[in-house]
């Protein structure tokens, strides 16, 4: 009896090594990972390695879950160029995606950082965990623009390999239509927007459930109410030399007035639904981001769609002002000790062949020079970037709370007015101050 | 005989030896770690000291963030006592039902419990579609009534949506229990009743009710927890929208997870939400308790 207890003590145990053993061994396919095998690196044909070389993994984290279509062909393709180097690639959502950077930048079990903007630099925090790429020959392909936005006191820390423009996209058939002429001024745009509803058409489409697309307007409109006037407003915030009240007021106030023309129920609606809707021809105008225009285009490829820069202001001069930022890049890891193999996945994804591959999936706005795109509605955007400016949000005290998006459909619904939103948002960002890093 | 009784009297804490290494490794030491960083500046970043700030964190939450905090507070309870009050009275209705004689009554019992294992996404799309604003059938259903609405996106309804569809999504589970509760009243004392003129709306009051009342503890106590901690429904649902309406204490920390916050004050919102739960779970459990010694 005595030794069945045993026994069974000893099954039980062995058991839990077993699930012990078994638990560890799964915790490497936590995030959807992609890695191409020895094996098939091994039967490259063309290789640029010598046999010395010692056999590397790169770890990649991303969080463009969509272009992993993209990334699966790349990194085949890279380990075919450099069998020693074994891509390990690690793609989740983008709300996952802090976790997983966190986690292994704490375990130092990363090399390539994906990153979802410049405006990362202005954080102490995300600067401490990034190399220097300068000096790195496929600097070279790129608009200086665009490097300088990833430089931070004279260190190239993120490689921006897209740019996202904010943009007011219209019907063109709806336009024509009614006689419609691109506004350039306010007092137009709104006059167009009534000529619109009047017609029977809703004016704008918005997907407002996920909140956060009111960002996209408040962006527009601040560039031609604030910055048109003081483009170094922001800076002088610290000091309270400006204030967002009165200054935001005329922002609330025309987002406000912007919000009387939306589609009927467009704060439940979707945000992904919006450029499918629009295209459907469910509304006139869609105010949006460049990256929408490849949604566009699939839900309905004969749709005439045009774009203008939302006019906030009286002053078209002032309106003419693209607000931009570069929204997608690449991070070398500080600590990683593979930053060779890094920089040259970095080089291999800057050839002209593969850049161009890469930009007409994600049809964005390119960053490399004499780069185009081939869409008819990106070329016709790239007219719109001859002044730019970064957008607003590029600008914020990181570690500052601001609130602008929850304030900004509290405007739209009604629960607040614009005088309030304005006086909250001043306030939120100096109850923060001991927060401001 | 000695190394008998000595093996028999380690033996129990042999076995709980693996669980107990596990739950200190996974969940003590994680949420001991967790209150001690709430004092700290902790960035995230393993590689940057920390640094002691004092109750910084918690006076924060209270001072600067407090109208947040508050409106959070004051969803996550109606959002509770709501989902608690009319889950458990359905499911005891229900379980009652399915409870009975009945041709296919597993059949039914299957159907009530399937939202169960569909998963908090699956849910949401499926919901999302039906509310939808533009073309769902609800608000096409209503637009014939007259009613105008935005469903999710309107501020006076979407609480109340989101209750609708989390008791929808858990009141299979809850049944479940009190089935299992109902299952072990002997049918002796019904017939008793019955048998001294009892009606069927006095059996279940003086009979069913006071004999559940373990089962309906353990269900008010599980949605109660599940509910002031829940943050996934609301998130693929409305994302705590339109505005604040529905935003509760759990889905407001979890929000400023991604906001780029420090990690200390991240720990010090978990430390307040669960001093919130624990209050009141307590207070509940004990009051819970009373009444069960009572009858």
């Amino acid at each position: 009896m005595r030794k069945k207890g045993w026994l069974a003590s000893f099954c039980l145990f062995l058991a839990f090594a077993s699930v012990a053993s078994g638990c560890a061994k799964s915790s490497d396919n936590t995030p959807a990972s992609s890695e191409s095998s020895p094996a098939q690196s091994a039967s490259a044909s063309e290789t640029n390695s010598t046999p010395a070389e010692k056999d590397v993994d790169l770890k990649i984290i991303n969080f463009r879950v969509e272009d992993k279509a993209f990334y699966d062909q790349i990194n085949q393709a890279f380990q075919e160029k450099y069998p020693h180097i074994h891509v390990k690639y690690d793609v989740v959502a983008t709300k996952d995606y802090q976790q997983l950077k966190t986690a292994r930048t704490a375990a130092d079990d990363v090399d390539l950082i994906a990153s979802g903007g410049e405006s990362e630099l202005a954080d102490p925090n995300h600067r401490d965990l990034l190399a220097d790429m300068n000096g790195q020959p496929f600097l070279e392909h790129y608009i200086p623009d665009a490097l300088t936005a990833g430089q931070y006191e004279g260190k190239q820390l993120f490689l921006p390999t897209s740019s996202t423009t904010l943009v007011t996209f219209y019907n063109k058939k709806v336009f024509n239509d009614l006689g419609l002429q691109v506004p350039t001024t306010w007092d137009d745009f709104v006059k167009v927007l009534e000529q619109i509803k009047a017609a029977g058409i809703d004016p704008i489409m918005f997907g407002g459930k996920d909140q956060w697309p009111v960002n996209m307007i408040l962006d527009e409109l601040e560039a031609g109410i604030v910055r048109s006037q003081d483009k170094d407003f922001y800076l002088k915030m610290r000091t309270e030399e400006t204030k967002f009240d009165p200054a935001w007021v005329e922002v609330y106030q025309k987002l406000g007035v912007l919000g009387k023309f939306f589609i009927k129920n467009a704060v439940g609606l979707d945000y992904g639904q919006a450029p499918g809707l629009f295209a459907q021809g469910k509304a006139a105008i869609m105010i949006d981001g460049s990256w929408s225009l490849a949604q566009i285009e699939d839900a309905k490829p004969e749709f005439e769609v045009g774009a203008f820069l939302l006019p906030g202001s009286n002053d078209p001069a002032a309106n003419g002002i693209a607000t931009t930022k570069f929204g997608f890049g690449w991070t070398v890891y500080k600590n990683s000790k593979n930053k060779d193999a890094a920089m040259k996945y970095l080089e291999f994804l800057s050839e002209t062949e593969n850049y161009k591959k890469y930009n007409d999936m994600v049809r964005m706005l390119p960053t490399q020079k004499d780069i185009q795109n081939a869409s008819p509605i990106a070329q016709e955007i790239s007219v719109l970037l001859a002044k730019q400016m970064p957008i607003w949000e590029n600008l914020i005290i990181p570690g500052a709370k601001y609130n602008y998006t929850q304030y900004g459909m509290e405007v739209i619904l009604g629960s607040l007015t614009p005088e309030e939103a304005a006086k909250k948002m001043q306030a939120d960002l100096i109850g923060s101050k001991d927060s401001w890093k | 005989m000695l190394n008998s009784n000595r093996i028999s009297r380690i033996w129990p804490v042999l076995v709980v030896l693996p669980a107990l290494f596990l739950y200190i490794l996974f969940v003590l030491l994680p949420t001991l770690s967790n209150l001690f960083l709430s004092f700290t500046d902790f960035t995230g970043n393993l590689h940057k000291p920390l640094h002691y700030i004092g109750i910084n964190n918690y006076s924060r939450a209270f001072h600067s963030d407090f109208q947040s905090i508050g409106g959070a507070i004051r969803n996550t309870l109606i959002f509770s006592v709501l989902v608690t009050l009319v889950q458990n009275m359905a499911a005891v209705l229900l379980a009652v039902l399915v409870n009975l004689k009945l041709k296919l009554r597993n059949i039914y019992r299957a159907i009530l419990f399937m939202p169960n294992v569909l998963g908090v996404v699956i849910i949401g799309l499926v919901w999302t579609l039906i509310f939808d604003p533009i073309s769902g059938p609800i608000v096409k259903g209503f637009e014939r009534m007259g009613i105008d609405t935005a469903l999710l996106g309107d501020p006076g309804w979407a609480l109340y949506l989101v209750v609708f569809v989390t008791i929808w999504a858990n009141l299979g589970y809850a049944m479940v229990i009190y089935i299992a509760g109902l299952q072990s009243i002997p049918e002796e004392m019904y017939e008793a009743a019955r048998i001294d003129g009892a009606t069927t709306t006095d059996t279940f009051m003086k009979i069913t009710l006071p004999l559940l009342q373990p089962a309906i503890t353990i269900n008010i106590l599980i949605s109660l927890i599940g509910t002031l901690s829940t943050y996934d429904f609301i998130m693929v649902l409305t994302n705590g929208g339109p505005g604040t309406a529905t935003m509760t204490l759990s889905l407001f920390v979890f929000k400023n997870l991604y906001n780029g916050e420090s990690q200390g004050y991240l720990a010090a919102l978990s430390m307040i939400q669960f001093a919130f739960i624990f209050i009141i779970v307590v207070v509940v459990q004990h009051f819970l308790r009373k009444r069960e010694a009572e009858l």
